[in-house]
């Protein structure tokens, strides 16, 4: 860890996992950073001192980790079990398992039920508190039309992106059947589902290049709000290459939006003006996922090869913490016209 | 005064007392006495009183006149403020004042002149110039005689006087230039000069310069330089035809001298004849008659020849006794017709002239409109490439003179009618009627109009179709990739270039891992800027490679098989229509890795599942499917990024510009459209099927 990142990039996160990053969330209370890893770790990591807290390894590659409280939190692991993870003490409970790998993760503060999303076509809720054994913990099963690859939460609302181009949407007081199916507006496999921070909406990337911005509401007004944007595309002497959008991340502040790329580049937008904010430069390969911390002054940054070429030779998987300043994520005023166009 | 008063006063007093007056009559007396000196006084008083306002009045009315002057003079009246009630006595002040007015009266009735002077030769020069109207007497504006105001005057009157002198010179130098055609021309340039004003025939320095004399003259001298270049060109035709028969003839060289002036200025142009007389009717009609002198003796000499081999043929004849035939002397004849008819058919080009040359030019805007019809059909008109800004510049010019077209024909049309009414005769042109070819294009344009109407709607509807598609799909093709795609095709698909590679990669599969280490050559990392010259053929042998590579790593397939996946690969690389993350360039080659791996992995739905949780070592037996998969809407596709990505451009620094998003409405989907057969994979899935794989590897 000698090399330190251009400062531009932000600031390196000493002691990174050593595969590639499936996911890395902060906390909602302090800047404490989880990250998951094919490396078969959970870490975590204090991204305000760049000091790594601690490092639970797994049997399996680690697909998605969420926080818990800050000392503990979930992860998802490709060996099918969902686990609870004690920093303090180095102890992981198994909260039960999956028939195939689990691929999210995620706790309700609501409910206190940790939720995930599997590739046996099921979503699963547990109660974290009951004891250990997967009898006890479960509350309930509920299948899906096809292999969950995302997963997200607000409130009360669950959104999940499965295979084939399913969206279901549930409400988590009544998980019996989805409050809504729909399917993707987005032509291409799904990468990535966020719900806004109002709990409006949802937006969802693709493979494509594409981001689509959803809203729950079914009405005709609200439908008529909803629009795709085309995004991570390079354009180079009339050749459009375009990049599968991994990671979305909402500002907890402002609702503005961070996408991040295969091509490297995590872009800000602003939904509401339909307008980009920022472009950070690039980082040295995929940008594999996103977060800002609970104040949005921090931007967690995971580049790191996502396997969309196969098996091949890549740079180091590494974590930056930037500072974000507003005018970065700070959405303009409409009525300002663009000098730029 | 008071004395003598006083001394009266006692002498009537001794008088009434002699007389005895009483005292009433004295007091009665007195007091008559009294009033009538009273009243004497009081009239001597009125007296000076309107004496001193008259003086008041007289210097008022005095400083009036003089404020008046001033200020009509523009000067600012000092005096008077000198001059003011300062000086007290009324007389003394109008004193003053008296010779101060005079002054400026003086001074007034000067400037006054000056104006009239002015203002008469205003007058003048403008009558001269605009000659509408006789020069009315000058009105002087008396409240304005200021310097300012006789300033501005002069500087009209410079400013016309320039005019004027401008105009001369411009009537001098038509008329120099009408002295010169006219003297060429043989006519008298008096007569000419008169006829458009009398003025300007005399030598003397009035010449008369208004616009009516210019524009006369004007044209005049278009319409003298107009003959001029008309008998320039009849001369120079006969110069021609002189130097024809000459040539024809041997004329002596003295014969020739006569008109040598003539043949000289053969390719002369208009200004460059000069000499006297040299265009005149007689000295042309003196050329004609030796042209037609000529004419006549070499259609002579002809005969003569002619009659000579008659002669020497019937002499010939005779002698052999045979009878001559006449065909010689049709030969005369014609010789005779033939001159006929080519002096006719000179005067009918001349009668034609006219016509032919709107003709030509409808002609030419007719070309113009195909080959504009040419360039639109042409879908790469605006590539940047050579000459295409020419074209560009060509083609709106095109567009309007195409857009007089019509206008251009129907004045044609209605010249030729008319042309045909005055002669009594069809037009012909090529032997067909010119107004009917006329007609035919307007009918055959009506026709166009209509297709391209049509086409128009067409492609609206078309137009339509494509957006209610990007709504759906949010993609729409662009001309720019169908272009690429073409190209690309093009690149790898050619003939004979993909036949060494094919046989390349075939050659790479018999040797596998010959000389390379198996992770370099398992995927293409064309972020090796080295190996990336020429990024379309190593991708594509990387990627029959890597089958290869793949099928033994994962499961040690037999060699045929990998062929088998080589040619499956070209299959669809021939089917496979779009394929969005890639490249257009390097298309086929990453469509023929996206093949594979799919195809991979449809050989492995089966046993995935069993594979992943069993971590047992199942090889692949299934046999490939034919892999419908690669036409999947849903296919995972392989990010082809990396060509580009060798040459990594300056990554742009982070900016804050406000960037639009490029964005489409999308349809709202309620209802789930059944899913076809085909599987789709995540990255993670594949990622995690690979490190199972491996680990099998490594258990076995």
């Amino acid at each position: 860890m000698t090399a330190a990142a251009p400062p531009n990039l932000g600031r390196e996160l000493f002691s990174p996992p050593s595969d590639g990053i499936s996911n890395l969330r902060f906390s909602n209370h302090s800047d404490l950073l989880l990250v998951s890893s094919w490396d078969k770790s959970a870490r975590l990591y204090d991204a305000s001192t760049n000091v790594l807290k601690g490092e639970l390894i797994h049997k399996a590659p680690v697909l998605d980790c969420c926080f818990h409280d800050d000392s503990s939190g979930f992860s998802a692991c490709a060996d099918n079990k969902v686990r609870r993870l004690v920093f303090n003490n180095n102890r992981e409970d198994v909260l039960g398992s999956h028939d195939a790998p689990v691929r999210c993760v995620e706790y309700s503060y609501a409910t206190g039920q940790v939720i995930t999303g599997s590739w046996d076509k099921t979503l699963k809720c547990w109660d974290p508190r009951g004891a250990s054994g997967q009898e006890r913990s479960l509350v309930g099963t509920y299948a899906q039309p096809e292999r969950v690859y995302s997963m997200s939460l607000s409130g009360n609302r669950l959104v999940v992106a499965t295979a084939g181009r399913h969206v279901n949407i549930y409400d988590i007081r009544n998980m019996s059947q989805p409050e809504q199916r729909r399917e993707s507006s987005l032509k291409y496999q799904t990468r990535c589902v966020r719900c806004y921070p109002n709990g409006l909406g949802y937006a969802l990337s693709s493979v494509e290049g594409r981001v689509a911005m959803e809203f729950f509401d079914l009405s005709e007004a609200g439908q008529s709000k909803k629009y795709a944007f085309k995004c991570h595309r390079k354009s180079e002497s009339g050749k459009d290459i375009v990049y599968p959008v991994n990671a979305i991340a909402f500002h907890p502040i402002y609702g503005t939006f961070a996408t991040g790329g295969c091509d490297g580049y995590v872009n800000v937008w602003d939904g509401n003006n339909k307008k980009r904010l920022y472009q950070y430069s690039k980082y040295p390969t995929s940008i594999a996922a996103l977060s800002f911390s609970r104040d949005g002054k921090l931007l967690a940054v995971a580049s790191s090869y996502t396997y969309e070429e196969g098996q091949k030779s890549h740079e180091p998987d590494a974590i930056f913490v930037r500072n974000v300043n507003e005018i970065e994520v700070k959405p303009k005023p409409k009525v300002v016209p663009n000098p730029a166009t | 005064m008071e004395s003598t008063c006083g001394s009266l006063l006692n002498e009537l007093q001794i008088i009434w007392d002699d007389v005895g007056e009483s005292d009433a009559e004295k007091d009665r007396m007195l007091l008559e006495l009294e009033k009538e000196c009273l009243e004497v006084y009081r009239r001597k008083v009125d007296q000076a009183n309107r004496n001193r306002a008259q003086l008041r009045q007289a210097i008022a009315d005095a400083e009036a006149e003089l404020a008046m002057i001033c200020s009509s003079m523009g000067e600012r009246p000092i005096h008077i403020v000198q001059t003011n009630k300062s000086s007290g006595k009324l007389r003394a002040q109008l004193a003053g004042i008296l010779p101060q007015i005079e002054e400026m009266r003086k001074r007034k009735y000067d400037r006054r002149n000056q104006f009239i002077k002015i203002l008469e030769d205003i007058e003048r020069i403008k009558y001269e110039i605009h000659g509408s109207r006789a020069p009315n007497s000058v009105v002087i504006d008396d409240t304005d005689l200021s310097l300012r105001k006789l300033e501005d005057s002069q500087k009209e009157l410079q400013a016309l006087e320039k005019e004027k002198h401008e105009r001369l010179n411009k009537v001098l130098e038509h008329l120099n230039h009408m002295s010169s055609c006219c003297s060429v021309l043989g006519i008298d340039v008096k007569q000419i000069v008169s006829e458009v004003h009398p003025s300007l025939g005399g030598s003397d320095g009035t010449k008369n310069i208004n616009d009516d004399t210019i524009e006369q003259l004007e044209r005049t001298t278009e319409k003298l330089r107009k003959l001029k270049i008309q008998r320039m060109q009849q001369l120079q035709d006969l110069a021609t035809s002189l130097l024809e028969l000459w040539n024809l003839m041997d004329t002596p060289a003295e014969e020739q001298q006569v008109f040598q002036k003539v043949t000289c200025n053969i390719a002369a142009s208009e200004d460059e004849i000069n000499e006297p007389n040299l265009l005149s009717a007689n000295f042309i009609d003196s050329v004609k008659g030796e042209v037609s002198r000529l004419e006549d003796l070499k259609v002579s000499k002809m005969k003569e020849l002619v009659l000579k081999k008659k002669a020497e043929l019937e002499d010939l004849c005779r002698k052999i006794h045979i009878t001559p035939d006449a065909s010689l002397e049709s030969a005369i004849d014609a010789i005779e017709s033939g001159a006929l008819r080519i002096s006719e058919v000179k005067e009918e080009a001349l009668r034609r002239k006219e016509v032919l040359e709107k003709v030509e030019k409808w002609m030419a805007a007719c070309e113009e409109e195909s080959w504009l019809e040419e360039y639109n059909r042409d879908d790469n008109r605006y590539n940047a490439g050579r000459g295409a800004h020419l074209a560009l510049k060509r083609a709106e010019k095109a567009r309007t003179l195409v857009s007089k077209l019509p206008v251009m024909a129907d004045a044609l049309a209605s010249k030729t009618a008319a042309w045909e009414n005055e002669h009594g005769v069809y037009f012909i042109y090529d032997g067909v009627c010119l107004r009917s070819m006329i007609e035919s294009y307007k009918v055959l344009r009506q026709e166009k109009e209509q297709e391209q109407k049509r086409l128009r709607e067409q492609k609206k509807l078309q137009g339509q179709l494509l957006t209610e598609q990007e709504a759906l799909y949010g993609s729409k093709p662009s001309p720019m990739k169908n272009q690429g795609m073409k190209k690309g095709r093009r690149m790898s698909c050619g003939g004979a270039s993909n036949k060494r590679l094919s046989l390349g990669g075939a050659s790479i599969q018999q040797t596998p891992r010959a000389s390379m280490t198996p992770l370099a050559k398992a995927t293409p990392n064309t972020r090796d800027a080295r190996r990336n010259e020429n990024a379309n053929l190593d991708m594509e042998r990387f990627a029959a490679h890597s089958t290869g590579r793949r099928g033994l790593d994962l499961a040690g397939f037999p060699m045929k098989q990998h062929s088998f996946n080589l040619q499956n690969a070209r299959e669809i690389e021939s089917t496979m229509k779009r394929k969005p993350f890639s490249p257009i360039s390097s298309t086929d080659s990453s469509k023929s890795n996206i093949a594979n791996v799919l195809e991979e992995m449809s050989k492995k739905q089966d046993v995935f599942p069993e594979q992943f949780t069993s971590k047992s070592v199942t090889p692949f037996t299934t046999p490939s499917k034919p892999t419908s998969a690669a036409e999947a809407e849903n296919r995972t596709p392989q990010v082809a990024a990396a060509a580009a990505a060798s040459t990594l451009p300056l990554s742009p620094s982070p900016s804050t510009a406000f960037i639009p998003m490029q964005t489409a409405m999308t349809p709202f989907r309620s209802t789930l459209k059944p899913i076809d057969n085909e599987i789709e994979y995540s990255f993670e899935e594949r990622r995690a099927a690979f490190i199972l794989s491996k680990g099998n590897m490594m258990q076995v």
